[in-house]
């Protein structure tokens, strides 16, 4: 198996973009090209993600970006795998160049939503869960987090108030992310005082409807080493996961049985254990996923996570840092652009230039990146080269 | 890569007009309309219970052991939220409880109470049974026997 480094990584500013999804995922993708010290006629594939692309009457978007970027003749393909679309992507980028197949690839998602109103942006989310057997029923996707969180408090013991500290912790992070939708911190008693979306969840413990693009370009480093201009990192386990989609099917509700699988191949692929890991990007849609997120992964004892972040131990300067950028929460969730932007964020910590939320020389990072109620999930380890 | 065009012709098992044993997913919530029952399917091979929508037993892995399977309806309130922000689907029934559901055959489900309005009006634990409606998927209501016995000792969730 061939080495596969993320060499350059670039995002917009997540909130609400002017231009079009296809115009945002042009422009990333030539600034992670040009930011890694290549030029587009080095990528041999492009993988687009763009999930909810027909809300803009776009699908097919590879071609486009190619296009734009002068390099028509490279194929692309799209991937989809709700909101892990972008991570699902990477793998896929990671599979061909660590088999030989490819020695540089482009990753990029983008997402453009912010023209729709609550109703059918709702709606749409909603289209990464079962129809037939939990939308049908009068689930939302916020509905189906909560009774997630529903289940974690009645058997954990889980308080309000310790969600609420993901709510805190991660909008302070993405107050120092010029990139994140939203810039300013909110109190506890702002996020007490916020209003139901589905109890047991307020409007502060839900990830924004985001507009926003990330791309990331891996390459084979024996062909491109020489090239680099950025502090590389090494891709060293690319796992994914799946589970049956309806929670209703599941055994446990108080975990989303992907995160552990692929967590555990992640690690056993890798090599390492999960003491080396300096920071994490995890997927918070809600606040009680990156509870579960925490302990699916293996970070915490079931049911201690959330009084762990309470207490800070999450913290950018606490002992294991946890979404760092603010996280889908505060930084902004563009469901498509979301697993390539949790790149972003790692290659940055890794270049240290995240400034106010830079964490301590870091050395090892994990992205958990799920999609809808983890029906998929992916984990990549990265590490600083 | 070699044999795929070699294969016999055979009957092709999409071919309109077959009629599958199993029902359709439209009849595990519209079944009642003629059956007056809630339908899902069964194993014949080791017993295994669903309400969703399947073709292989995920317990036995045995291809065509399914059959169809009626269900009581009563059960257990397994987790639960209160919907405030609903779907287009659902514009005019909010707020409501969404809820999953534990049947009393053990098989799971997932329903709305369109007459719970607060959250404090239903707990995990408390018995509920299924309503012949015709409104969207399955509706649910609290049951008649009240909060069915000490919550604390609800199904395990």
């Amino acid at each position: 198996m061939e080495e596969v480094w993320v060499a350059g990584a670039a995002m917009n500013r997540f909130g609400k973009m002017a231009v079009s999804g296809r115009e945002a995922a042009s422009r990333v993708s030539l600034e992670a090209i040009e930011g890694a010290g290549l030029r587009p006629k080095d990528i041999g594939y492009t993988f687009v993600s763009n999930a909810f692309g027909v809300a803009e009457r776009q699908a097919h978007l590879g071609p486009l970006v190619n296009t734009a970027l002068g390099i028509p003749e490279v194929p692309s393909v799209t991937v989809e795998s709700a909101c892990s679309s972008s991570s699902a992507a990477l793998h896929e980028a990671f599979v061909h160049v660590a088999g030989g197949f490819l020695d540089a690839a482009l990753v990029v998602g983008v997402e453009k939503l912010s023209h729709l109103d609550t109703l059918a942006a709702t709606s749409y989310f909603a289209m990464g869960a079962d129809y037939a057997f939990e939308s049908r029923n009068g689930a939302t996707f916020p509905g189906l987090y909560a009774t997630l969180a529903t289940a974690h408090m009645h058997r954990y013991g889980t308080r309000p108030e310790e969600l609420g500290a993901v709510a805190v912790k991660n909008h302070l992070n993405a107050s120092h992310n010029p990139h994140a939708h939203f810039q300013k911190p909110i109190s506890l008693e702002t996020y007490l005082s916020s209003a139901p979306v589905s109890w047991p969840l307020r409007l502060y413990d839900c990830c924004p409807f985001s507009d926003g693009a990330a791309a990331v370009v891996v390459v084979n480093p024996k062909r491109f080493r020489s090239e680099l201009t950025q502090v590389p990192a090494a891709i060293r386990a690319s796992a994914r996961a799946g589970s049956i989609a309806a929670l209703q099917d599941r055994s446990d509700l108080t975990s989303l049985p992907a995160s552990t699988l692929a967590g555990e191949r992640a690690f056993r692929m890798a090599g390492v254990d999960r003491s080396v890991v300096d920071l994490l990007e995890v997927h918070d849609c809600f606040t009680v996923a990156e509870v579960l997120a925490l302990e699916d992964l293996g970070f915490y004892p079931r049911g201690k996570a959330a009084h762990a972040g309470a207490e800070g131990e999450t913290a950018v300067d606490g002992k294991l840092p946890v979404n760092p950028s603010g996280g889908l929460k505060a930084k902004g969730h563009p469901v498509s652009a979301t697993g390539a932007a949790q790149v972003v964020e790692i290659f940055e910590q890794f270049n240290g230039r995240a400034g106010g939320r830079q964490v301590s020389g870091p050395e090892w990072a994990l992205a958990h990146n799920v999609g809808a109620t983890g029906g998929s999930c992916s984990v990549h380890l990265f590490q600083r080269v | 890569m070699s044999s795929k065009e070699s294969l016999p012709a055979g009957p092709n098992p999409s071919e309109p007009g077959e009629t599958s044993p199993l029902h359709s997913i439209a009849q595990f919530t519209h079944g009642y309309e003629e059956e007056g029952r809630l339908l899902g399917y069964a194993c014949r091979s080791c017993g295994f219970h669903t309400l969703t929508y399947l073709l292989v037993c995920p317990r036995c892995g045995e291809p065509h052991s399914l059959e169809d399977h009626p269900f009581s309806g009563e059960g257990r309130v397994l987790s639960y939220t209160l919907q405030y922000v609903p779907s287009d689907e659902f514009v005019n029934e909010a707020p409501y409880a969404y809820a999953l559901i534990e049947l009393a055959e053990g098989v799971r489900t997932s329903g709305w109470l369109p007459a719970v309005k607060r959250a404090e009006d239903l707990a995990v634990g408390d018995r509920v049974v299924w309503t012949k409606s015709y409104r969207s998927g399955l509706v649910f209501e609290r049951s008649p026997e009240g909060g069915g016995g000490p919550r604390a000792r609800g199904p395990d969730v």
